[in-house]
């Protein structure tokens, strides 16, 4: 119940008549400019306050609202268009501004606020659809009339109203106010202008009515004058919530998000990019752009996380907040969330940590009875608005959607489907006019090409082409990995391609095809804009998809795994036990059990089998810590109190990692069973050295190993259960091993060897020359000693083989030493076995020859050898010198030499007379063949037949060699023609050529002389010709002249005989006048 | 007036020499059967014109080839009584035996001596061929060369006697056409002189009728 009513503008009409009518229930303040209307205040029961809306600013009012504790304010002030349109401004719209202003600042519970405005007061653009043709008529006669700015402030004022939620409003807005005496009823709610007149006494009871109904705060309301009873009609408006400007709905934007806003929202991204939020809100009815921006970095950016946080994420989150309090949009960044997640992950860490808190102080209450959550108290009441609704999941879409909902979604729909804007249709213009070009281009190609004109491409211009190359360009040197694969993906913009090419790869005729199969296929089925929705939304999506996968390559960061836990150290000790404990049982092998028993059981994978996975290490929760930590000191008190420092918890380390610019963190180790703690030093630098109790990383109360053989000699931890009688042994262990060492070093042995070379004694004595001989000279000296052999072993050849001379190709030795005796038959006798000893060794030299030095026929194979001995050197020439004397001493001169014996006997051969008879020549032709032995005999040996057969047998030997001889010859020629072919035809044109050519010649020949004759004929003939018809013409004009001359004569004589015959008549005339002038005389004489 | 009557005209003054312009003169085209008339006047010209017995005193008397060498002689003749070259007797390069079965040896030693001087033919041709393979290209080559050089030489002067006969011919022509245009115009003269001297000639005759009227009016009127 409305007690304290605050009235600005409170020396109008209405406000006098309500403050009137308030009286006895309300405290009532009336507002006024100027202390002149006091009295009528006072008059009127109320309180009147002096202030002036042009002169005092709102936080006055704002005091003055608080001082008095004003439940409602009514502003009914008004300039009453006194002062022209600048005071109208003044008061009727900055007024009421700063009245808003004031009610807004006020702290405690803000006033409700009833504003009487005028009736009609709206956008005049824009007409109610309430209204009748009437209503229409008249409002513009009103907004166009001398009230056009009052109307126009106003309106002004109520819009500035209208966006305000900080306090509840009502507007009411009168139709012509009259001062008749009220009636007590009135039309109330969506009205229309016409019969608009309401008494200003059932105005303020209204306006009293509507001190005591906050229900209709948000609503316009008309009042003019009607039947229906005031409090009736305005409950039924309030309840209708009748609104005024029902058409011009006005919305307060912002609230929950829907799925189907959120489904625009990303649609509408993927359009207009992440830039346009004006252009994208202006598609959801209920969303600012600033909403709009948030909702899509608060929530629907796919890369925002919105899984739980990692412990990492904690530790970062609370470091950081602890470095920069409350910077949550610094801090969002390098956490990786967004500045409300973090705000509210914070929150729930601080939350955690007093409930922890309490628990431990046993403030929780007994039992269930535990008091709300932090959680609890956070949650929204209902009723409650959202504080920052971007933030929260998307409310799901009812089955049956509001009107308007499906209005935005078509609308929406349409808007984003619509890819041909004016610059889409033009590109696609121009991409038609490209390929036209480009066809026409090919065609031209083709046509000069179909003529025989190659058009060559033309080479691009020189210089560079900036939008392909980039100047000065440097490869980064390649790195070891292969990052082909990466390179080849696509992650830049699409710069340069259409949006239709983007969002279907199809060109447009396919895609015209395509709609026209679509839109068969509805006539055909389902009907309605659903094919046409998924096809929208399937593009959309898949762009973003692209879009999403872009930017994750482009932002993947470098994989890190955890180090192993198993280290290879450690791998290796564990093979190292193991081949420890094998060789130790190996040597006691032999013994006996006990010895055996002494040993450690060395076997670890045998224990492993069986061993239970340690337990890790305790974790300290340093978040947690942490977050209490910092709890503590956000609830501590100013230090100015001087109270004690905030209570810290240490973490178990001293602290909590979190000293340092970065928060430390350990990897929890996962102990292993199988090794033994043998280099904790090496396996974690950072951790503390031994004798820590808190060492991490090790299973603490291990079974201690009993290293009693001193495997692990280096091992020189203070194990747990070392008794100093083991620390003892270790030592002495120790120094046994050592004495064992060094006495297990081999002894030393003196004994050397020295070896010296061997000697060489003799070699020295020749080669100690003063210079080892040149390689030229040994090397022409031995061509020297090799040619001189040669020459030796040459002139050891027979002479037929030296000179060339015709030999036998096969030598038939002992047919040749049988013929040689039977041809010498009666020589043999005297000089017995002189002449055999010749012809044996003629015939073993032929045999000799036959092989060393075969001759083409032989039949000996290659590589035979000869039985024949050469002679020594120096028999032959004895041989030789003996014949030279018997020669010498046969002609009478056993002194001479060689060449003088050899020129006596040339001189003695010249005086001998050559028988032709003896020549071989002669007997060679005497010769017949023999075809038994091939051999050519004297005639006398063969028989008539004998003869013809082996003349025969030579015919048909020549007949083999003449075909053989024949077929190659024949051969030669043919290749020969193929040969020469060419140049005989060759030849042969050209001599056919040449005597055409010569006929041609004397033929022309002849014709020249001819047409020379002639020519000489006719420069003679010709000018004959000319002088004769000069004559004659000559003649023909003498005649003429003659005959002229002729016509002339005869002309003159015919003229005087004319003038001869006129006289003559002319006289016989007179003659004749003469009688008749006589005879008339005659006859006038007569008469 | 055509040509031909210039020709008569001309021939009966000077017997031998004709005077045809051929360039200028083109009564062929205006009357066609001159052709046929000049054809036949030729074509009875050069029957008129075959060999007499008695030739010129300044041909030389006919030779007799190869008097002093029988075989050619007979060659010469075959080839003037066009009888076809015998056949080469191929039967020896087959190397026959003796035509008697057993034979005698002096057949049998013919037989061989012609085995041997065709084993001997056939190296020659072997050699021949030998030396044509080496060398036989290269002399073609030279052969046609030479034969081109002839041809070449032989066009060239052709060409140039071509050209001096067309050089003629173009002397005549241009030397025709001027005649010929004095020609022309003296006979249109001599066409306008003839029917101005007839109309003369008419007139005269007429004017001295007129004269022989007045003459007899004025002795009539003389007479009055």
């Amino acid at each position: 119940m409305a007690s304290i009513v605050s009235i600005v503008g409170g020396h109008g009409k209405i406000a006098l008549r309500l403050a009137a009518l308030l009286h006895p229930t309300h405290k009532v303040f009336s507002i006024i400019r100027t202390a002149d209307h006091k009295a009528d205040i006072t008059a009127a029961n109320a309180t009147p306050v002096i202030m002036s809306l042009e002169d005092h600013s709102a936080s006055k009012f704002t005091e003055f609202f608080e001082a008095t504790k004003t439940d409602v304010v009514v502003f009914s002030a008004g300039a009453g268009g006194k002062g022209g349109p600048d005071r109208t401004k003044k008061v009727d719209f900055e007024g009421a501004v700063k009245i808003f202003d004031a009610i807004e600042g006020v702290k405690d519970a803000k006033p409700r606020l009833i504003l009487v405005s005028a009736i009609d007061s709206r956008d005049v653009n824009i007409v109610p659809e309430h209204y009748t043709p009437e209503d229409i008529e008249a409002a513009k006669k009103a907004h166009e009339g001398a009230l056009k700015n009052y109307y126009h402030w106003k309106y002004q004022a109520d819009k500035d109203l209208v966006k305000r939620t900080a306090f509840p409003w009502t507007i009411l807005m009168p139709g012509g106010l009259l001062d008749d005496a009220g009636k007590g009823t009135a039309n109330i709610g969506r009205t229309g202008l016409t019969h608009h007149t309401v008494t200003r006494d059932d105005v303020a009871a209204t306006l009293a009515l509507l001190l005591d109904r906050p229900g209709a705060a948000g609503l316009a309301l008309n009042i003019i004058g009607g039947t229906t009873p005031l409090k009736e009609s305005l409950d039924a408006a309030i309840k209708e919530r009748a609104n005024a400007w029902s058409m011009v709905r006005i919305i307060i934007k912002g609230g929950v998000w829907k799925n189907t806003e959120d489904e625009v929202l990303k649609a509408a991204i993927a359009k207009y990019g992440k830039n346009q939020w004006a252009r994208i809100s202006s598609l959801l009815v209920r969303k600012t752009p600033k909403q709009c921006k948030a909702r899509w970095y608060e929530w629907l950016d796919p890369s925002i996380k919105k899984t739980e946080w990692s412990k990492t994420e904690d530790e970062k989150l609370l470091h950081l907040a602890k470095l920069m309090p409350t910077q949550w949009r610094t801090i969002a960044p390098i956490v990786g969330r967004t500045a409300t997640q973090c705000l509210e992950r914070y929150q729930k860490l601080l939350d955690e940590a007093e409930q922890k808190e309490s628990e431990e102080l046993g403030l929780a209450g007994p039992g269930d009875e535990a008091g709300p959550s932090a959680d609890d108290v956070r949650r929204l009441r209902p009723g409650e608005i959202d504080p920052d609704p971007e933030t929260k999941p998307a409310r799901p879409d009812p089955i049956d959607m509001d009107e308007d909902e499906k209005e935005m979604l078509s609308e929406a729909r349409a808007r984003l489907a619509n890819t041909q804007g004016k610059k889409a249709k033009r590109k696609a213009r121009e991409r038609q006019l490209e390929e036209a070009r480009r066809l026409a281009v090919l065609q031209k190609k083709r046509e000069l090409k179909a003529a025989g004109i190659i058009m060559r491409h033309k080479t691009k211009k020189k210089g560079m082409d900036y939008n392909a190359d980039i100047p000065f360009e440097k490869k980064p040197a390649p790195g070891f990995y292969d990052t082909a694969d990466e390179q080849a993906r696509q992650t830049t913009a699409p710069v340069g391609q259409s949006l239709r090419r983007l969002e279907n790869k199809r060109k447009p005729e396919e895609e015209d095809a395509e709609r026209k199969k679509r839109q068969r296929r509805n006539a055909d089925g389902k009907g309605g804009e659903a094919p046409h929705q998924t096809k929208f939304v399937a593009a959309r999506d898949a762009q973003i998809q692209k879009l999403k996968e872009a930017e994750s390559i482009g932002r993947r960061r470098k994989l890190v795994l955890p180090s192993a836990q198993v280290g290879e150290t450690e791998l290796e000790d564990i093979v190292k036990i193991g081949q420890a404990g094998e060789n130790a049982k190996a040597l006691v092998a032999g013994g006996s059990e006990a010895a055996g028993r002494l040993l450690s059981d060395y076997e670890g994978l045998e224990r492993a089998k069986m061993a239970r996975t340690p337990r890790t290490a305790p974790q300290q929760d340093n978040i947690m810590t942490e977050a209490r930590n910092l709890r503590n000191m956000t609830i501590q008190q100013t230090p100015l109190l001087g109270d004690e420092n905030t209570p810290m918890h240490p973490g178990l380390g001293g602290g909590t990692g979190f000293e340092s610019a970065t928060p430390v963190h350990n990897v929890a180790f996962t102990p292993n069973p199988l090794a033994t703690p043998l280099h904790p030093s090496s396996d974690a630098i950072s951790a503390t050295p031994r004798g820590d109790p808190s060492m991490i990383g090790a299973t603490p109360l291990r079974t201690p190993l009993r290293d009693n053989l001193s495997i692990n000699p280096e091992d020189q931890i203070s194990v747990v259960g070392d008794t100093p009688r083991e620390q003892r042994m270790r030592v002495n262990s120790t120094k046994r091993a050592l004495q064992a060492g060094f006495s297990a070093l081999p002894k030393p042995e003196n004994n050397f060897e020295l070896l010296v070379p061997e000697d060489e004694g003799e070699d020295e004595s020749d080669e100690r020359q003063l210079s080892v001989e040149d390689a030229a000279e040994r090397d022409a000296k031995l061509q020297r000693l090799r040619e001189e052999q040669e020459r030796r072993e040459v002139a050891r050849r027979s002479q037929a083989v030296q000179r060339g001379l015709p030999r036998p190709a096969n030598v038939d030795l002992d047919g040749l030493l049988r013929k040689l005796k039977l041809s010498d038959a009666e020589a043999i006798a005297e000089a017995d076995s002189a002449a055999h000893l010749i012809h044996t060794e003629l015939a073993q030299l032929l045999e000799h020859d036959a092989i060393a030095h075969p001759i083409p026929g032989t039949l000996l194979p290659g590589g035979t050898r000869s039985s024949y001995s050469i002679p020594e050197d120096d028999t032959i020439a004895a041989a030789k010198a003996a014949v030279q004397a018997e020669i010498a001493s046969a002609l009478g001169y056993p002194t001479a030499n060689e060449v003088q014996l050899q020129e006596g006997l040339a001189t003695l051969a010249q005086q001998e007379e050559i028988i032709e008879s003896h020549s071989w020549s002669a007997i060679r032709q005497q010769l017949l063949f023999d075809a038994k032995t091939s051999t050519w005999v004297d005639p006398e040996e063969l028989s008539e037949e004998e003869r013809i057969a082996g003349l025969s047998v030579l015919l048909n030997r020549s007949r083999d060699t003449m075909a053989s001889e024949a077929q190659k010859t024949g051969k030669l020629e043919k290749k020969l023609g193929v040969v020469l072919g060419g140049y005989q035809a060759r030849s042969r044109a050209l001599t056919k050529k040449i005597s055409d050519t010569f006929e041609e010649l004397q033929r022309t020949k002849l014709e020249y002389e001819s047409f020379s004759i002639l020519r000489t004929n006719e420069s003679a003939t010709g000018p004959r010709r000319v002088s004769a018809l000069q004559e004659e013409v000559g003649g023909l004009e003498r005649r003429e002249q003659a005959l002229q001359r002729r016509y002339a004569e005869l002309d003159s004589e015919r003229r005087e005989l004319e003038s001869r015959i006129s006289g003559l008549e002319d006289k016989v005339m007179a003659e004749a006048e003469a009688l008749n002038e006589a005879a008339l005389a005659e006859m006038e004489n007569e008469a | 007036m055509s040509a031909m009557e210039v020709d008569t005209s001309s021939a009966s003054s000077s017997s031998l020499i004709f005077d045809s312009l051929p360039y200028y003169d083109n009564d062929y085209e205006q009357d066609p059967s001159l052709k046929d008339r000049a054809e036949k006047l030729i074509a009875k010209e050069l029957g008129k014109a075959q060999p007499q017995g008695d030739l010129h005193p300044r041909v030389p008397p006919p030779t007799t080839l190869f008097s002093g060498n029988p075989v050619l002689e007979t060659e010469m003749k075959r080839i003037e009584a066009q009888q076809p070259f015998p056949p080469l007797d191929t039967l020896r390069y087959q190397l026959p035996g003796p035509t008697s079965s057993p034979g005698t040896q002096e057949e049998w030693t013919t037989a061989l001596n012609n085995a041997k001087a065709q084993l001997e033919h056939q190296r020659l041709r072997q050699t021949n061929i030998a030396l044509l393979q080496n060398y036989g290209p290269n002399a073609w080559r030279i052969h046609n060369y030479l034969l081109e050089a002839t041809s070449k030489n032989l066009d060239k002067s052709l060409e140039e006697l071509k050209e001096l006969t067309v050089e003629v011919n173009r002397d005549r022509k241009n030397f025709q056409t001027r005649i010929g245009n004095q020609l022309t115009s003296l006979e249109t003269r001599w066409t306008e002189l003839i029917s101005s001297v007839l109309q003369i000639e008419m007139a005269n005759v007429a004017l001295e009728g007129e004269m022989e009227r007045l003459s007899k009016k004025e002795a009539d009127l003389a007479a009055m």
